[in-house]
This record gives structure tokens, sequence and C-alpha cells, in this order.
């Protein structure tokens, strides 16, 4: 009897160390949105660079040589989205994407190997991105990969919170560095993003343009329609993406700040995580919109 | 508040752009044509480095690029006044040239 009541006890004692529903819920709509930041982001990126490559084939074979040893040539199809370029900032929304994902497996009770996985991913993830590395210390990123292996056994819930509280905690200032070098590369007018594919966008409408009014066969006027339709399709990236990367990254960081006091106090807001998750959306949404088959 | 120089360029691409959908002179669209190039160029080599805000050269060219997009936004309602944009284009371009020899020289 005196057993039983002390199980009773240490059970009411232990859950009350767990994350709570509302807890929860809070890191899961986080690290969803989180997920869907990064992740779509990244292959923005990769399809800007396609479009990129695409765009400077078209200009040159509508116009010839290209008019400034500057822009891109048969030689640098990739001008302004190099691989390597390329590479650094998707792996910076990778690494955002990542920290989603291994907080999305601590809340919805994933398996052992899968939480493994999204931790190992994680730290792989922050360890690959310069600006993450300048901002976690070896020790810090340490603490990060170790506190999943921890979760398991009879204090799982227990082991669960500690380690939410511990990769929030301690991934907190490479979060918001990584948020806002987002929101700065993709600031709709000022950002490198935003000007690197008007630079590649403009010349291809112009020499288009006067294909279009100059041509004299409806051959010539098909092959500047076609440059057109693939500039607008470009374009809209510019016009609809953009704003919507920059914004949802900048309000990550304000959630990230509230997702920090939600795992680690009962007094919190739900507020910055709700916008986070309806800016997350809003990038989707338009994504879906304006990706063609 | 002045605009920085990258969205003196950004917005030089932009209104060249409109004015080549605009006008109708073959000989105008070439030189817009030819112009829009040089700019674009020049924005590519300012994403490509960074460029010190305080050089003059910088801000002679914000201020001439500004003075032309002024132009550009009348052309864009007043087609006559193209072959005075060309002109302000021109003189900012010529700016931007020095801006590059200096950045260059950095």
């Amino acid at each position: 009897m005196r057993r039983a009541y002390s199980l009773a006890v240490a059970l009411l004692l232990l859950t009350g160390c767990a994350l709570s529903a509302r807890q929860k819920a809070a890191v899961s709509q986080f690290s969803d949105s989180a997920a869907t930041l990064g992740d779509v982001t990244s292959s923005q990126l990769k399809a800007m660079r396609d479009g990129t490559v695409e765009m400077t084939k078209q200009r040159l074979l509508l116009a010839g040589r290209s008019r400034d040893a500057n822009l891109g040539d048969q030689t640098s199809l990739d001008r302004g989205f190099e691989v390597s370029h390329v590479e650094t900032v998707s792996g910076a929304a990778q690494a955002l994407a990542a920290y989603g994902k291994s907080l999305a497996a601590l809340v919805n009770d994933s398996q052992s190997a899968e939480l493994q996985a999204a931790s190992h991913d994680l730290v792989a993830s922050l360890g690959r991105v310069p600006e993450a590395k300048e901002k976690l210390s070896d020790k810090q990123l340490e603490a990060i990969g170790t506190v999943v292996q921890e979760v398991g056994g009879l204090w799982v819930d227990w082991k669960r919170k500690e380690a939410v509280t511990t990769i929030v905690r301690e991934a907190r200032p490479v979060v918001d560095r990584l948020c806002d070098l987002l929101a700065r590369d993709f600031a709709p007018r000022t950002g490198w993003v935003a000007l690197q594919l008007q630079v590649i966008e403009d010349p291809l409408v112009a020499e288009a343009t006067n294909v279009l009014y100059d041509g004299r066969s409806y051959d010539d006027r098909k092959r500047a329609s076609d440059a057109i339709d693939l500039v607008h399709g470009n374009r809209m990236r510019r016009t609809e993406v953009l704003k919507r990367v920059s914004d949802a990254a900048a309000a990550m960081k304000k959630a990230n700040a509230a997702l920090a006091q939600a795992v680690e106090s009962s007094a919190w807001s739900a507020q910055d995580i709700q916008a986070f998750a309806e800016r997350a959306q809003s990038l989707r949404a338009a994504v879906k919109i304006i990706v063609k088959e | 508040m002045d605009n920085t120089l990258g969205e003196e360029l950004s917005a030089s691409l932009t209104n060249i752009t409109a004015l080549i959908v605009k006008t109708e002179s073959k000989s105008q669209r070439a030189r817009l044509t030819r112009q829009q190039a040089q700019i674009a160029g020049q924005l590519q080599v300012f994403i490509d480095k960074t460029v010190d805000e305080t050089l003059s050269e910088y801000r002679a060219a914000a201020s001439a690029l500004n003075a032309a997009n002024a132009e550009a936004e009348k052309a864009k309602g007043n087609l006559d006044r193209v072959a005075a944009t060309i002109k302000k284009f021109a003189a900012a371009i010529d700016q931007l040239a020095a801006l590059a020899a200096k950045v260059a020289a950095a």
C-alpha cells in the first residue's frame, strides 16, 4: 500500500516535470513553421539558381554576346547564384529547418532512431554554416547533440522536456543570428537576392522586348514571348517569395524568444509563435501558387 | 533621406525596363538597352563587393542616378523626355565608372 502510494506520488511529480499540453502545442506549432521556412527557402534558392541559368541562356540566345563584361555569359551561366554562394545561404535555411525538425521529433513522441537522426542532422547543419559556428561553442554544440541521446527509459517525458529546453536555450543565439541573416539577404528592396535577381531579369526583359517589337516573323516573336514568360515566372519569386521569407525569418526570431520563455516558465504568450506560423503558412501558400509543374 | 546606391541602381533598371517597353523609337530602345546592361553590370559588381558609402564617388554616383531616375519617371508619362533621360543616365554611368575604378583600386 505504502509502495503504491510512493509510486503514485513519484508519477505525479514526474508528470509535473514533463511538457504541458499547451507547451507541447507551442513547440509543435513553432517547429512545423521553422521546418516550413527552412525547407521552402532552401528549395526556392535552388529554383532561383536554375532560373538564373535559364534566363542567362535565353538572353544570350536572343541578343548574342553579353553587353557588359560583369554580366553572366556562356562561361558563367549561374553568375550571382554560384553553387558555393547558394550552398551557404541554403545551409543557413536548412539549419533552421533541422532545428524545427529536431524539436518536432522531441514533442511528437518520435521513436529513438528518428530522434537520433533529427539530432544528428541539427548538429551537422549547425556545424556547416560559418555564421552558426561563430555563435556556437563546441561545448554548446556537444550539449545539443548529447541531450537527445539521453532521452529514453522510465523518465522519458522529463528527459524530453530537458532536451527541448537545452536545445532551445543553447541554440538560441545561433538561431537568432540565422534569422537575421535570412531577413537581411531576402529583404525585398535591399537584400542581395532581390538585387541579384533583378540584374538577371531586367536585361532579359529588355532584349526580349526588342525582339518582340522588331522581330519579322512569328518564330522571332515566339522566342521573345517564351523569354518573357520565363522572366515572369522568376519575377514572381522576387515579388512574392522574398518578402515572405524575410518577414517569416524576422517573425521566427521573435517566436524563438517566446519559445524559450514557453519551455522555461509557466507565464508566456503564444502570440509571437502564432504570428510566425501565419507567415510560414503564407510563404508555403505563395510558393504553391506560383510554382508551375 | 537619400536612397542607397543599390536602391538607385535597382530603380534605374526598373525605370529603363519600363521605358524600353513604352518607347517606339528603335534607336532610343537600343541606347536604353545598352545603358541598362552597363547599369546591371555595375550593380553586379556592387553586389559582389562591399562599397564604402563614405566615398565621394559613391555619393556622386547615387546623386546622378537619382537625377536620372527622376527624369525617367517624367519620361514614362511623356515619351518626348526619353532623350533627356538617356543623357542623364549617360552622366550617371560615367559617375559609376569613376566609383568602380576607385573600388577596384582599393
